[in-house]
């Protein structure tokens, strides 16, 4: 087991400090005010904000402390990936500290753990991925003449801003990644518009394969680990995204005033907010429980992240749509954050997995519990403790 | 401390062996098709229970209780409901006035009360909401008017449990009638046969009959019946209802848990549109949105139990777990009505009703009083964001 305390129901005190230091930071590195002006497209305020992520060592969470990182485990990271959510980080965080960071550290070919962990301790490497949907095994063929099969290249975040891409593509029951430079000759890019505007997207367009410095396949398990812990981290970013729309709308029902009262005393905003509350502390919960479960290699993992993931952007899509609701038509301004909490919610959701496909999985082994008539639907809560209900 | 410490492997098997041979021995005592809600059944297995020293788990000893460690009393809730044994009738009074009395009784009342809830002997009800005071609890209008050594009571209490069975009730009066709210509130225990005590009880839309109007005419209470102080009996009351906590949602979510491995079972065996019912995808969908309901209440009720186990005070949780699993239990009895399909057509207490040995009609029945009882939903989310998110009352 990485670091990280198995005992999800509290946060430790490391894990306070890592917070609070965290929210401090990057509150004051990430403008909102140049967010909603659109300097997410500006490669150079992403490289400002990447080099604050990287000097407090955030970029290495994941990476062994022997290669120059932190060495923290999901539950770690889970409350920095939180946090990048809440600040709306402008940056491809997660598919360089974790994805990228996972599967360098497994080891997957010659050359990985050295040419790659290092480089996204100290922030020298920023990764944006070509073709993440390709870790989820599907058996649907596209539709002939539909939109999956059309001939538009990968969407790809932040390809402005990355010294490295991580294209991956799926082979039957396994994966294969190839790593290129971004200053590779021949690669060329195609911006287009975003639809979070935090988040700069476009096309990749290469000179070719020989162009990759590292490649390598993956397993059908080493496929499983990546894609859980890219929920993982997905899951705790629409956690922090949900929290700040929560506070937002907290803050604005205390003060505004209508019928010479603060809107907050109002019933029917009071339940709409406890309702986001209850909803917080779910997917809050669940999100710990489940990078716990993922420190500790649980044998029930799968399903503590299908949880987590279900509660997650359940709470994060209802939490900043009601952010909009409470602000009014202000809301609905360009010039106020919380379409940017809204837009950043829905743009993780559509790339990460929707709370539909969590519960389909969840759903496929409720179903094989009970026709087989083998196994336990609830196996005890792990990895915490077995005992207790 | 790390929750590894929660296991107690060797406690939890003898509990639950020691259960399961109980339980099957009193139902033999009963006709096969006795609902596990038949308040005889209730009374006689709790009884059972008492009587062989499974009583005041968390009261001291001092007062006769078992003081055990809170892990292992979560432990004995969790294995009382997995075993399928009817729930307890006398819940009150030994979650929520036992407790109240050892922290505020007088010795006297210690002696003369504890002894015969920790035998069962004496069952007890709330006296609590008024026909004009609900949720409302502080606008209580029930006079109790201090003459010589008494107190005499005239009024009207209502939705009180198990009333027609208790033996004692403990109630809320107003004993300084100048005052309004939660001043001049008294805490105080009657004796269910004083004269001028009627009992009416209230058919609910079960069918059953578990609630009760009480009638007080002229009621006479010796003043050594009086809990804490005169006038000082809002904030008991509010202490009292932080002791209930554990012991009421450790058993029903296990309940529900079982329901929802019942529920998924008969999803498998019986068929919607030339399908089994769990291979329609809204129901499995339903399913699986009730299973992660269940989930999240489980580790919510590891959180109390790992806040509790680290000393904490009790946060905003007992809210929100008291929202989420009323709402989920009636979530997932919606669910059970739409897969029962036209069996929905037999009553709640008909023994042909029953399916995978649950009366489904019956529960979601009862589900309806589930956001209502215990605080509602509505003063739950109240509580949540005045004293949790700080908005303005």
């Amino acid at each position: 087991m990485k670091g990280g305390s198995m005992d999800f129901t509290t946060l430790s005190d490391e894990q306070d400090m890592l917070r609070d230091t965290a929210r401090r930071a990057l509150a004051e590195a990430v403008d909102k005010n140049a967010l909603r002006a659109g300097a997410a497209a500006d490669p150079a305020f992403v490289a400002r904000t990447w080099s604050l992520a990287a000097t407090m060592g955030w970029t290495g969470m994941l990476v062994p402390l022997a290669a120059g990182g932190l060495g923290l485990g999901f539950a770690d990271a889970a409350v920095l990936c939180t946090e990048f959510g809440r600040a709306l980080f402008p940056g491809p965080f997660a598919a360089t500290a974790i994805l990228t960071a996972t599967l360098a550290g497994m080891q997957v070919a010659p050359g990985w753990r050295d040419g790659v962990l290092p480089a996204i301790a100290t922030g020298r490497m920023r990764v944006a991925t070509i073709g993440i949907e390709q870790l989820v095994e599907t058996t649907a063929t596209p539709q002939p003449g539909s939109r999956d099969s059309a001939e538009r290249p990968d969407i790809v975040e932040y390809p402005h801003s990355a010294t490295h891409f991580l294209s991956i593509a799926r082979d039957g029951s396994t994966c294969r990644a190839l790593l290129f430079p971004a200053d590779a000759a021949g690669v060329s890019l195609t911006m287009w518009q975003p639809f979070d505007v935090t988040c700069p997207v476009g096309a990749v367009e290469f000179p070719g394969l020989d162009a990759a410095i590292l490649r390598c396949d993956i397993s059908q398990a080493q496929t499983a680990e990546l894609l859980a812990a890219s929920r993982i981290a997905a899951a705790a970013e629409l956690v922090g995204v949900a929290d700040a729309a929560l506070d937002k709308a907290v803050a604005y029902s205390r003060e505004r005033q209508q019928f010479g009262v603060p809107i907050g005393s109002f019933q029917a905003i009071k339940h709409r907010l406890a309702d986001g509350f209850v909803l917080l502390e779910n997917a809050r919960t669940a999100t710990r429980h489940a990078a716990a479960a993922q420190d500790a290699r649980a044998d029930d993992r799968s399903i503590a992240i299908d949880v987590a993931r279900s509660c997650a952007v359940e709470a994060a899509l209802r939490i900043t749509a009601d952010c909009i609701q409470v602000h009014g038509a202000l809301g609905f301004s360009w010039e106020h954050d919380a379409h940017l909490y809204l837009k950043r919610a829905r743009r993780i959701v559509g790339t990460l997995g929707d709370a539909h496909s969590a519960r389909r999985s969840i759903g496929d082994l409720l179903a094989q519990v009970v026709q087989s008539g083998a196994g336990t639907l609830f196996p005890p809560i792990g990895p915490v403790q077995p005992a207790i209900i | 401390m790390t929750l590894a410490a929660f296991n107690d492997d060797v406690f939890r098997s003898e509990i639950r062996a020691w259960l399961a041979t109980e339980l099957t021995a009193i139902l033999a005592e009963f006709p096969a098709v006795t609902p596990i809600h038949d308040l005889g059944l209730r009374r006689r297995f709790e009884d059972h229970l008492c009587q062989s020293g499974w009583s005041g788990l968390s009261w001291p000893a001092t007062f006769g209780g078992r003081e055990l460690p809170l892990l292992r009393q979560a432990i004995f809730y969790e294995e009382h409901a997995r075993c399928g044994a009817p729930l307890p009738l006398n819940a009150i009074a030994h979650g929520i006035l036992g407790p109240t009395l050892i922290s505020y009784g007088t010795a006297e009342q210690q002696r003369r009360f504890l002894p015969k809830i920790l035998s069962n002997e004496e069952i007890w009800c709330q006296g609590y909401s008024e026909p004009a005071a609900g949720s409302d609890l502080a606008g209580l209008q029930i006079r109790a008017s201090r003459e010589g050594d008494h107190y005499r009571i005239v009024g009207q209490k209502t939705w009180s449990s198990f009333a027609h069975l208790a033996d004692w009730c403990f109630l809320l009066a107003r004993t300084e009638p100048t005052t309004t709210r939660h001043r001049g509130i008294s805490f105080l225990l009657v004796d269910m046969k004083s004269a001028g005590i009627t009992v009416r009880p209230i058919r609910q839309m079960t069918g059953e009959a578990d609630f009760n109007e009480i009638f007080f005419d002229d009621v006479l209470v010796p003043v050594a019946n009086l809990v804490g102080g005169e006038n000082e009996g809002w904030p008991i009351a509010m202490a009292a209802a932080a002791f209930e906590r554990g012991s009421y949602f450790v058993p029903r979510l296990v309940r529900m848990q079982m329901e929802l491995g019942e529920l998924a079972k008969l999803a498998g065996e019986t068929s919607r549109l030339g399908h089994a019912s769990i291979d329609d995808p809204a129901f499995r969908d339903r399913l699986s949105r009730s299973f992660v309901d269940v989930y999240l209440l489980r580790l919510h009720a590891h959180q109390m139990l790992g806040r509790s186990l680290r000393g904490e005070a009790p946060g905003p949780e007992s809210s929100y777990i008291k929202l989420a699993w009323s709402e989920s239990h009636q979530r997932l009895l919606d669910l059970a009505m739409d897969i029962v399909g036209s069996d929905v057509a037999l009553g709640p207490q008909e023994p042909a009703a029953a399916r995978n040995g649950r009366w489904w009609q019956r529960d979601y029945l009862w589900s309806r009083a589930e956001t209502v009882l215990a605080g509602t939903s509505e003063i739950h989310r109240n509580i949540i964001a005045e004293r949790v998110l700080g908005l303005p009352r």
